[in-house]
């Protein structure tokens, strides 16, 4: 399963890539949501994990965009977001965000996270 | 033309004499020379600095990311830590030290579990506890907040005590820096920094703690009482927030008296928390003190009153359907529409149809809403 990563924190960008290349995923790691827009085109992954604040373009950009996209538009995504970000948690979901994590979160209920959302996409 | 162009080439000459003399002339191309190379070479020194210090951190980070990414992955929490003896190296540097330090506040923002765990025991390990104390001793105000902001994000509870008695301090970061990290290791029981705090907490301040308080679960807080009667009047209107959030229906007659506060944000704050809180009774209190008050605390008693009003406040609000404020006419006639009395309001319309016809068509349009 290939999945992509957006998050701007470089030391938490690698240790989510870390845990998850351990785990056996296959991982894209962008650094904000231009380079991930760029890396979903190219890279087709099965999975999307993104941050909400980001430089150049957000979290909820790249989801609106992901979601347009006739190619794209089946991809799960899972938003991380912090405290206080409970309506644009809300407007992510009405974009077409699958789950979402909040900070400060367990790796490995992120596991059980993308576990999840695969078998969902194995059965459909 | 000739002559006055001499006339100034003279008088110019035998100034420049009499002042200037090719000593002083001489000094002060000296002087002027050697000021331009100084700055030159300072602003040289300064930018190689600058330049080693970026090499510097940039060696660092190279060196570091991995290897913390790593340990704080660790999924056996019981192994022993083993710092590689470059590193050992690297953290005599105390740029190096500090990198790390705050790399690891960032991880430990975003995770939580054995992540979080490993992230305590890696900074305990490296002897990065005892920089966070040192910060704390500090004489120098932003680095004393540094200290508590790091030793509050480590979870390093027992600091609680020494850490206490900065929630009052002079200075405003490290106040607010203290009385965070109180909140954060003791939730409930930390708001007892409340007993003490002469100075103002902020509007900023308050939302972070009551943000902060969310994480834990509801307490008694048989304090509030005290806190409501504080000289401190930001005190006061953080313990009516507190109310207000908690629902501390017991105290309500406490909260009634924050109305006749000499400070009005006091009494706004009691006004819009007894609108979470109150009933009809708090109604009556709110008209007494309706008179006294200013502009924008009647409007926020008449929103009140909307709330929890009854047929028996009819006379008060028509009265102030009478009012010479617009504003205030439409917020009467709001709360009159919310405690049923729209025909009191048609009567007033039909009596005098300008302008009271457009507010009656204007309540009941927002009552169907």
């Amino acid at each position: 399963m290939k999945i992509l990563i957006a998050e701007d924190e470089p030391l938490i960008l690698q240790t989510i890539e870390l845990k998850l290349k351990k785990e056996g995923y296959e991982v894209i790691a962008c650094v904000d949501g231009l380079d991930a827009l760029q890396k979903i085109d190219s890279e087709k992954p099965d999975l999307i994990i993104t941050d909400i604040m980001m430089p150049y373009m957000s979290g909820l950009e790249v989801i609106r965009k992901v979601k347009q996209d006739i190619h794209s538009k089946n991809i799960p995504v899972i938003v991380l977001s912090t405290m206080g970000q409970e309506n644009i948690v809300e407007e992510a979901f009405e974009l077409g965000a699958d789950d979402y994590l909040k900070k400060p979160f367990s790796l490995s209920e992120l596991s059980i996270r993308i576990k999840k959302i695969a078998r969902q996409s194995k059965l459909q | 033309m000739n002559g006055t162009l001499l006339y100034f080439q003279s008088t110019f000459k035998t100034s420049f004499e009499e002042y200037i003399t090719p000593e002083l002339l001489l000094n002060g191309v000296l002087l002027f020379t050697s000021i331009t190379l100084s700055l030159v070479l300072f602003t040289y020194i300064y930018l190689g600095l600058k330049k080693k210090k970026f090499l510097v951190k940039d060696r660092i980070r190279k060196n570091l990311e991995l290897w913390i990414s790593h340990v704080i992955l660790e999924e056996d929490d019981e192994e022993v830590i083993r710092i590689p003896s470059k590193f050992i190296k690297i953290f005599r540097n105390p740029l190096a030290r500090q990198y790390a330090i705050d790399n690891l506040i960032i991880n430990k923002k975003a995770f939580s579990g054995m992540v979080a765990s490993n992230i305590r025991n890696l900074y305990q390990h490296l002897g990065f506890r005892k920089d966070s104390l040192r910060k704390l001793k500090s004489r120098t105000w932003y680095v004393q907040a540094k200290g508590i902001q790091e030793l509050s994000m480590m979870d390093q509870n027992d600091q609680l005590i020494r850490v206490y008695r900065l929630t009052n301090s002079k200075n405003e970061l490290v106040r607010t820096e203290a009385q965070t990290a109180i909140i954060q290791w003791a939730g409930f029981n930390g708001l007892r920094f409340l007993d003490v705090v002469s100075y103002a907490i902020s509007e900023w301040q308050q939302v972070q703690l009551l943000v902060q308080l969310k994480n834990f679960t509801p307490q008694d807080m048989p304090k509030l009482e005290r806190w409501l009667s504080s000289k401190n009047s930001t005190v006061i209107i953080f313990a009516l927030k507190l109310v207000e959030v908690y629902q501390q229906f017991g105290i309500r007659r406490k909260v009634e008296e924050c109305l006749l506060h000499q400070k009005e944000p006091v009494r706004r704050q009691a006004i819009n928390t007894l609108l979470k809180i109150g009933d009809e009774t708090s109604a009556e209190i709110l008209i007494r003190a309706y008179n006294d008050e200013d502009y924008a605390n009647k409007i926020s008693i008449l929103r009140a009153l909307a709330v929890f009003a009854n047929e028996t406040h009819f006379p008060f609000l028509v009265a102030e359907l009478s009012n010479s404020d617009d504003h205030i006419k439409l917020e009467a006639a709001r709360a009159l529409g919310a405690i049923g009395g729209v025909g009191v309001l048609d009567q007033k319309a039909a009596v005098q149809p300008e302008p009271y016809a457009l507010i009656a068509k204007h309540i009941k349009a927002e009552l169907l809403l």
